[in-house]
């Protein structure tokens, strides 16, 4: 009898367990859910890491198809006036208050964070199109690091027309000059380098931003990881007037953006027979055809689980669209087949060195060979060999800019990275 | 005599059995859990030290529980017996093994009192490193030199102990270098705060700080300090071998002499 008690006790402790690893989402497990029929099984095994199609190989397939497809699908940050661009009208009415404080001659310096794949140019831009047409307003898209303040003085001065190899106090004549200015600065955390001498170059841009707030109305964008540094080693949070936090989106707004982005493409989305398949009756009260009925059903249970998978990461749920869906341009439609979630496995595997070199680049947002040399006081090959490795594994993406291997975390694989190193603590 | 016989009289050979079997099972648990405390302390590295800490007292409890167990259920020895050989025995081996009880007590204590817990750095007397584990008669502390040290707990009961990081994951890094008085301060603040701050173990959460003293060697000096928390408690000598590096480096460029 009491064997028995026993015995049910641990059945419904077993079951609480259970219960409560299925609301995780599946992203932090490494595997996906995979609905069939009433059953619901956990999919344990999902897509290892390394055999993700990278970023160039995503973008090499989507080159062959349709131009309607193409922009509507496309991976980069989107402009203010493209259809489906999200307007995130709170967040707006945030910087609207800001620009009216700015407007009244009272401080204000304006944030905008949020994690990496979360929208922060494409807000930007939402921004920017909003402006008052008649303040002048520039804008400077961060790509490599800024590593002194020859470099700064070198990045601003295109902006007054000044000589290339102005001085940092030519620039900053220019900064303090009475009259009205907008700066938008996009990825400020190039200017957050972890080395001798970039230190002092977030301090020096800040006093000039803290000097000429008045006139000036300085907008800048940092990844979480980024701002938390700002805030930890300069106490950024004290000089910022206006916050605003960008986060993933909610699953509502997810909807809109694909849903948007599917008709744009002008193309339709066509379910394998069982995916399509529904266990809801009609309402009588409906007066759909059955037919659309199940597609639009269909269709809203492909873009929740899209949602599941990503957490509401555009890049993410990009990456899973362009891995379970097959375009045929010819019939103009959109072919879905299963979606696995990815197996993070391989990021366990990971030691110190590249536990260190991620949360850098998360706080930075990306490294070349040099600045992880330095950075770590590594030798060339040391520093090629951590980063390969995590290049090899899919950890990182490179690319290429001024003749520069820039080594980043693709902002699809924000998320599952960032908790690798909070466990870690090597992220805080 | 009579209760030694009277303890022979409920013994037998498939008690005897039970309880080898269930002292067995107590120790086979024990390792079982340390193994899997173990795996989650290196699977959750941010709650290692709260993980860790967890073993000694839950040991604690198996053995004793175990044992009671055995004493008075499988082997249902009779009580008035059992005192009165308890007691006899009690005084044979607390004569004959004084210090082993003597660390066994401290042992106890400490696992309420709490000096340190297991995964902190700790001095006791000449000896500094992670204390690796803590048992009812031993500590045992992995030092830098890769060394393994075993000290009763009766030792470490009578004397002072420090504590570095006191159950959290940082700890205050102290690393001092000396350079010419002559040298301007405010230039040798700038670059001992970046040799600090560019160094990736540092824990840039907690300030940051550098201390000046003067001090007298060959010549007239300045002592430098730099205070740093690093991330992890096992990155503290990479973090001060680290910002050393830095400093020195540093200093080179910008024409200064290091003297030690």
């Amino acid at each position: 009898m009491a064997l028995e008690s026993l015995r049910q006790t641990w059945r419904n402790f077993y079951d609480s367990l259970a219960k409560r690893a299925r609301k995780l989402p599946p992203v932090l497990l490494g595997g996906a859910e995979k609905e069939s029929g009433a059953a619901t099984q956990v999919q344990r095994a999902g897509c290892p890491l390394a055999d993700l199609p990278r970023r160039h190989q995503v973008t090499a397939r989507h080159r062959l198809l349709p131009a309607r497809y193409r922009a509507a699908f496309d991976l980069a940050p989107v402009a203010a006036d493209t259809p489906w661009a999200l307007v995130r009208e709170e967040k707006l009415q945030q910087f609207n208050d800001a620009v009216a404080r700015w407007q009244r001659q009272l401080p204000a310096l304006v944030a905008v964070v949020g994690p990496d794949g979360c929208g922060r140019t494409s807000f930007l831009n939402s921004v920017e199109a909003q402006l008052p047409a008649e303040t002048p307003v520039y804008r400077l898209d961060l790509t490599t690091g800024i590593r002194d303040e020859t470099a700064l003085a070198k990045l601003f001065a295109p902006l007054y027309d000044l000589d290339p190899d102005a001085t940092w106090a030519e620039v900053l004549a220019q900064l303090t000059r009475p009259r009205d200015q907008i700066i938008l600065l996009d990825n400020v955390e190039a200017l957050l380098l972890r080395t001798s001498g970039a230190y002092r170059v977030f301090r020096t841009l800040l006093a000039a931003m803290l000097t000429s707030q008045a006139r000036t109305l300085w907008v800048m964008t940092f990844g979480a990881q980024a701002w938390r540094r700002a805030d930890h080693a300069y106490q950024a949070g004290l000089y910022f007037s206006s916050l605003i936090s960008l986060d993933y989106f909610t699953q509502e707004e997810f909807h809109t953006v694909l849903r948007s982005r599917i008709t744009h493409a002008g193309m339709e989305l066509k379910f394998p027979e069982t995916a399509a398949s529904s266990d809801s009756e009609p309402d009588a009260a409906d007066h759909t055809p059955p037919e659309e009925a199940e597609r639009e059903t269909a269709v809203t249970a492909y873009l929740d689980k899209l949602h599941e998978l990503s957490g509401g990461n555009l890049p993410a749920a990009l990456l899973h669209w362009h891995c379970s869906t097959h375009i045929d341009p010819g019939t103009k439609t959109i072919e879905v087949s299963e979606m696995a979630g990815v197996d993070f496995g391989a990021l366990k595997a990971l030691a110190a060195p590249h536990h260190f070199t991620l949360a850098e680049m998360l706080a930075h947002g990306g490294l070349t060979v040099t600045e992880h040399q330095t950075l770590f006081r590594l030798s060339e090959t040391e520093s090629r060999v951590i980063l390969y490795h995590l290049h090899a594994h899919r950890v990182v993406e490179k690319h290429e800019i001024d003749e520069e291997i820039i080594y980043y975390v693709d902002p699809a694989l924000y998320t599952p990275i960032a908790n690798a190193l909070i466990t870690a603590h090597v992220l805080y | 005599m009579d209760s030694l016989s009277a303890i022979a009289e409920e013994l037998s050979l498939g008690t005897l059995l039970a309880a080898t079997l269930w002292l067995g099972l107590a120790g086979g648990l024990v390792a079982l859990l340390r193994l899997a405390l173990d795996k989650l302390a290196q699977r959750f590295n941010r709650y290692r030290l709260q993980i860790t800490r967890l073993f000694p007292l839950l040991r604690l409890l198996i053995w004793t529980f175990a044992l009671l167990m055995t004493v008075f259920v499988i082997l249902h020895l009779p009580q008035s017996a059992l005192l009165a050989v308890g007691a006899t025995v009690g005084v044979a081996v607390g004569l004959a093994a004084q210090d082993m009880l003597r660390n066994l007590i401290s042992g106890v204590i400490m696992l309420f009192d709490r000096p340190y817990r297991v995964g902190d750095m700790v001095r006791i007397g000449e000896h500094y490193g992670e204390v690796k584990s803590i048992d009812l008669n031993l500590t045992r502390l992995h030092t830098f030199t890769d060394d393994i040290v075993t000290i009763p707990n009766a030792e470490v009961m009578k004397q002072a102990v420090v504590n570095s990081n006191a159950g959290e994951l940082t700890e205050m890094i102290a690393v001092p270098f000396h350079v010419p008085a002559t040298t301007d301060i405010a230039t040798l603040k700038a670059l001992a705060h970046e040799a600090a701050f560019c160094s990736p173990y540092t824990y840039l959460k907690m300030p940051i700080a550098i201390a000046f003293e003067d001090a007298v060697g060959h010549h007239y000096l300045t002592k430098v300090t730099i205070k740093a928390y690093v991330v992890d408690v096992r990155f503290e000598r990479a973090m001060a071998s680290d910002i050393m590096e830095r400093v020195k480096s540093a200093l080179l460029l910008n024409g200064i002499t290091y003297t030690g």
